[in-house]
């Protein structure tokens, strides 16, 4: 019996633990230099779907992207560009074969997109809110 | 030969800086689908009762390479059905050789080998993954789906009104138009396409204009300089519900009044699954009134990352059949034909 309590108890903590992991906060990130203050949901979409090239304030922008099927990845899509995956890569593939765009380019994770905007004085990304320490500016929080 | 391709490739991945920075990227995209009709009459070229893989089965590969920050060189080569030349089936071509110079955010100039922008389909036709049939309607891009590459520039200047995006891409260039084995001169092309885009929603507008050279056919004499109008509209809008509509407008306009054709395409995203349904009608006019229309119900699966599974059916009346305009080599024996397709494409 108590063994069973404890397993329950166990399994609970692992659900909640499962849950809170899911929900974690995303972050969009910019290099610590860049003197960007605010940005909007809007500008960040238009910055991912490549029809901004610069920041509001006129600055080149070089967007990161984790690769498809990081937690990070699907919140940030899902919240701030609204697009499934097959329909962000249909998008894409319209452009790239006609030479009308070129998507973001992939660094990796969470730590990898982090140490990149870090490099990058034009980057963006995306993280997980516990990646962030003060190597990067946040831009915006998606909850 | 597979040795030298390895060490072509090793030698090129060896130049280049291997980084973040990469300066080459590598796409491309695989095509495959079985069809088979009720019919003897070949559609598509190949596409009878029998059953076929070729009318649908291509690929593409590109490479392109930032030669510096404002200057890239494009290059692609494409294998498909090539109806223009069964000889050459699955035979790699370079359908795309150009230089872009991106002068600033809003313009860039290409000039090399492009594809026409005719229609909203018509540069990518082969990127089946961002369509969502086993092929575009027939009736619009039957006679269109092997318009040629052309040799000459053109220009992409995109600029914003508030939450429009708005792209000219004007197009000149010279090429050559192989029709059921006639082979026409295209010179003096000049055309504009005119894009808006709102959010989920683009709409399009194109005009060209061309020179015609047709050699002898049949009984029928030379044509030379005669003058050759195409116009387009379209509309498409992406979200939950998919929706892509066009019509079109073909004319040589010293022969004869011209042909309209059209296509409407409704969808709906469930999740991964993404059924559809089409209705279209090929090159109608005064002189073609008894025109091909079809019906398509279909149905796209997002079934792994960059890789979608398709199944159709679509039913067609060919009406009198212009061997070549509508898919039909010649008139079929049957009223309505069904043509059954399944088919894989892939992206990377």
């Amino acid at each position: 019996m108590k063994n069973l309590n404890k397993m329950i108890v166990a399994g609970a903590l692992a659900l909640y633990v499962g849950v809170t992991t899911a929900a974690a906060d995303v972050v969009v990130i910019v290099n610590r230099d860049n003197p960007i203050a605010t940005l909007s949901k809007e500008d960040a979409k238009r910055i991912y779907l490549g029809k901004d090239k610069s920041f509001p304030n006129g600055e080149k922008v070089r967007p990161a992207d984790q690769a498809e099927g990081n937690a990070a990845r699907d919140k940030f899509y899902a919240a701030v560009v609204e697009k499934t995956d097959a329909q962000i890569k249909a998008y894409w593939s319209q452009l790239i074969f006609t030479g009308k765009g070129t998507p973001p380019d992939m660094i990796g994770g969470d730590s990898a997109v982090k140490k990149w905007v870090a490099e990058h004085k034009s980057g963006i990304g995306y993280v997980d809110a516990s990646a962030v320490d003060g190597s990067v500016k946040v831009l915006m929080r998606l909850p | 030969m597979k040795w030298k391709l390895a060490l072509g490739v090793a030698a090129l991945c060896a130049t280049s800086p291997v980084s973040a920075d990469v300066p080459l990227k590598v796409n491309g995209y695989f095509n495959t689908a079985f069809a088979r009709s009720n019919s003897d009459t070949k559609y598509l070229t190949y596409i009878t009762n029998d059953g076929t893989f070729s009318a649908d089965t291509s690929f593409g590969l590109q490479v392109m390479a930032s030669v510096n920050a404002d200057v890239t060189f494009t290059l692609q080569l494409v294998a498909d059905h090539d109806s223009a030349n069964v000889a050459k089936h699955m035979e790699p071509r370079v359908d795309w050789a150009y230089v872009t110079y991106q002068t600033n955010d809003e313009l860039k100039v290409r000039a090399g080998r492009l594809r026409l922008p005719a229609f909203l389909y018509s540069d990518n036709i082969n990127v089946r993954y961002a369509q969502p049939w086993v092929r575009p309607p027939t009736d619009v891009y039957g006679i269109f789906r092997d318009l040629p590459n052309f040799n000459g520039m053109d220009a992409l200047y995109t600029t914003r009104f508030g939450a429009v995006d708005v792209t000219l891409q004007p197009f000149t260039g010279t090429t050559t138009w192989t029709v059921m084995g006639n082979t026409s001169t295209l010179k003096n092309n000049l055309g504009l396409v005119v894009t808006a885009n709102v959010g989920d929603l683009t709409l399009r507008a194109m005009r060209w204009d061309n020179k015609f050279d047709i050699p002898a056919f049949g009984p029928l004499p030379a044509l030379l300089d005669k003058k050759g109008r195409y116009e387009e509209v379209g509309v498409l809008y992406d979200r939950d519900f998919f929706f892509v509509a066009e019509k079109t407008w073909t004319q040589l306009v010293d022969l004869n009044p011209g042909q309209t054709s059209y296509y409407g395409t409704l969808g709906y995203h469930f999740g991964k699954f993404l059924p559809h349904v089409t209705y279209s009608r090929a090159h109608e006019g005064p002189t073609l009134p008894n025109a091909q229309k079809t019906r398509t119900v279909g149905l796209r699966y997002d079934v792994a990352k960059g890789t979608a599974l398709k199944a159709e059916v679509s039913q067609i009346d060919p009406g009198t059949v212009i061997p070549g305009l509508g898919g039909f080599e010649a008139q079929p024996a049957e009223n309505r034909v069904n043509v059954y397709s399944i088919g894989l494409n892939v992206v990377f």
